[in-house]
């Protein structure tokens, strides 16, 4: 779990203001649900099954990078394909690529 | 100087919140609650309460934006019953798990169907397990003084819980009694300073203070483990509320010198050998029934409990530790136990004791019935059967006959 405890960015012009410290209030940890921590939740834990492009099909038409949901499509050198920790393995790129690059295979455990 | 007035209980509930000084008040009418939304409302018109009076559409809307103020740091009340307290529920629920310290009346109503605008308690009863604390009240000097010191129990920092005073409707709502309004400067006294960190020092809508006020939690992991701590200090704050409610009695009775029960009140009770068990306005007759049964040579006590919410067990013990029998007389409906909800609870607080009293069942007072000192009589009589052995295993239906 990465957690962002850092305070707000301090941008030119803008006044930031340090997130609620609830130990340094007196706030018991047990009292109320308050968030002053981001937990991220990462999609890609939940994939059980991932798309595999073939870089020989792929003509980086972008479709894939279009159609996905998450917005996890990354452009490689000569290709595109989806970042693992996004991806929540929805299939979506496989059925909507022209060129029929792109297959969902199941993720072992 | 303390005034004395004559007024209903909707007023007497309407002069305990002017006297706590609300910043923020909220009210939809609904019979038979209405007269403190009217009274509460002229106050403030009149100059006499410096609030903000928010005129909603709806109860769900009254709860929602008196999460909004006492979010902001405001000292807020409200009261509603019966649908009124239904259309609410949403709301209702997340109040005191967000641990927001609002004061809400319940002039007790009956639920419908079949339709009913008269008194009874299903409507308080239904909701007890929702989290708020609930007090209920006797007689109209009771809710006065108890609408002041609901604030002082909800915002101990110990219990930062909402608070329910519960009073029924008709037979106090619109009960004309002569109360005592104490002195504002003794209000003051009791409650301390009013300041809004009092209200959300631990969870606000504040810029200066940037938190996420209640955020998705739970699932296997940090989240379910955070529910769960979250859980178990709500429980936490219920448990020390029995501790404040003590003390706030203590106090306020040292200042004005009215004296109620905090927890349960014990009438007749020393030389007792059985006693029934009531709730709210009903002790009157049953107080009255003890006075003429005992005139005959019955042995028979009272008990009156207060704070149901959170339900004070170790007191319970106390009281019933040296009786045969005992009987709760109940002014609502526990359908899933075929009894009174109050009978169950007693049931449950008695369940560990080495010798407990035999409990008996009743339920009167449906609907606006009258629950009359004969009813009461009757009770004492079916009680006393028991504690010489012959114990009634059913539950006793009081206005079935008359």
């Amino acid at each position: 779990m990465a957690t962002a405890k850092k305070a707000a960015v301090k941008k030119k012009g803008t006044q930031a203001y340090k997130m609620f410290d609830p130990k340094k209030a007196g706030v018991p940890d047990h009292l109320c649900p308050i968030a002053t921590d981001l937990i991220v939740m990462k999609t890609g834990e939940w994939r059980s099954e991932r798309p595999i492009v073939d870089r020989t099909k792929c003509v980086k038409c972008g479709t894939c990078w279009a159609f996905c949901p998450t917005q996890c499509i990354v452009e490689k050198p000569r290709w595109f394909e989806a970042d693992m920790a996004i991806c929540k393995g929805c299939g979506i790129c496989a059925v909507e690529c022209p060129h029929g690059a792109i297959t969902m295979v199941t993720e072992r455990e | 100087m303390a005034k004395k007035i004559v007024c209903d209980g909707n007023e007497a509930a309407a002069w305990g919140a002017a006297l706590a000084k609300p910043d923020m008040v909220a009210v939809y009418p609904i019979t038979p609650q209405s007269g403190v939304a009217e009274t509460v409302a002229g106050f403030i018109a009149d100059g006499e309460l410096d609030a903000d009076l928010m005129d909603v559409e709806g109860e769900h809307s009254v709860m929602s934006v008196l999460q909004g103020g006492a979010l902001a740091g405001a000292r807020t009340f409200t009261a509603t019953c019966g649908q009124g307290l239904a259309f609410m529920f949403e709301p209702y629920w997340r109040t005191p798990n967000l641990r927001l310290p609002i004061v809400l009346c319940i002039v007790c109503r009956d639920g419908i169907t079949p339709q009913c605008v008269w008194g009874g308690q299903q409507d308080a009863m239904t909701v007890k397990e929702c989290g708020w604390i609930q007090l209920y009240c006797e007689n109209n000097q009771e809710i006065t003084d108890t609408v002041v010191m609901a604030y002082r129990i909800a915002e101990h920092p110990e219990v930062m819980l909402p608070v329910n005073v519960c009073f029924d409707g008709n037979f106090l709502s619109y009960a004309a009694e002569p109360i005592e309004v104490v002195d504002q400067a003794v209000a003051d006294k009791f409650l301390g300073p009013k300041t809004p960190e009092k209200i959300n020092w631990h969870v606000a809508l504040d810029p200066l203070r940037p938190m996420g006020v209640d955020p998705l939690t739970g699932m296997t992991g940090p989240g379910g483990q955070a529910f769960a701590k979250y859980r178990k200090g709500h429980c936490l704050g219920m448990q020390n509320a029995l501790k404040v409610i003590e003390e706030a009695h203590k106090d306020w009775k040292k200042l004005t010198g009215h004296d109620f029960a905090p927890l349960i009140e014990e009438y007749q009770m020393k030389d007792a050998e059985y006693a029934i068990m009531v709730i709210g306005s009903m002790t009157g007759a049953g107080k009255d029934a003890v006075d003429v049964a005992r005139s005959k040579g019955k042995k028979v006590g009272l008990l009156k409990i207060k704070t149901f919410r959170p339900f004070p067990v170790k007191a319970l013990q106390k009281a019933v530790s040296k009786i045969k029998a005992l009987g709760v007389v109940d002014r609502s409906v526990n359908y899933g136990w075929n009894c009174g909800p109050l009978y169950q609870e007693v049931l449950a607080g008695t369940s560990k004791m080495k010798q407990r009293p035999e409990v008996i069942s009743f339920i009167g007072g449906l609907a606006g019935t009258d629950i009359t000192i004969d009813h009461m009589l009757d009770a004492i009589d079916t009680v006393g059967q028991a504690a010489k052995g012959k114990v009634v295993e059913e539950t006793i239906w009081m206005n079935e006959k008359f």
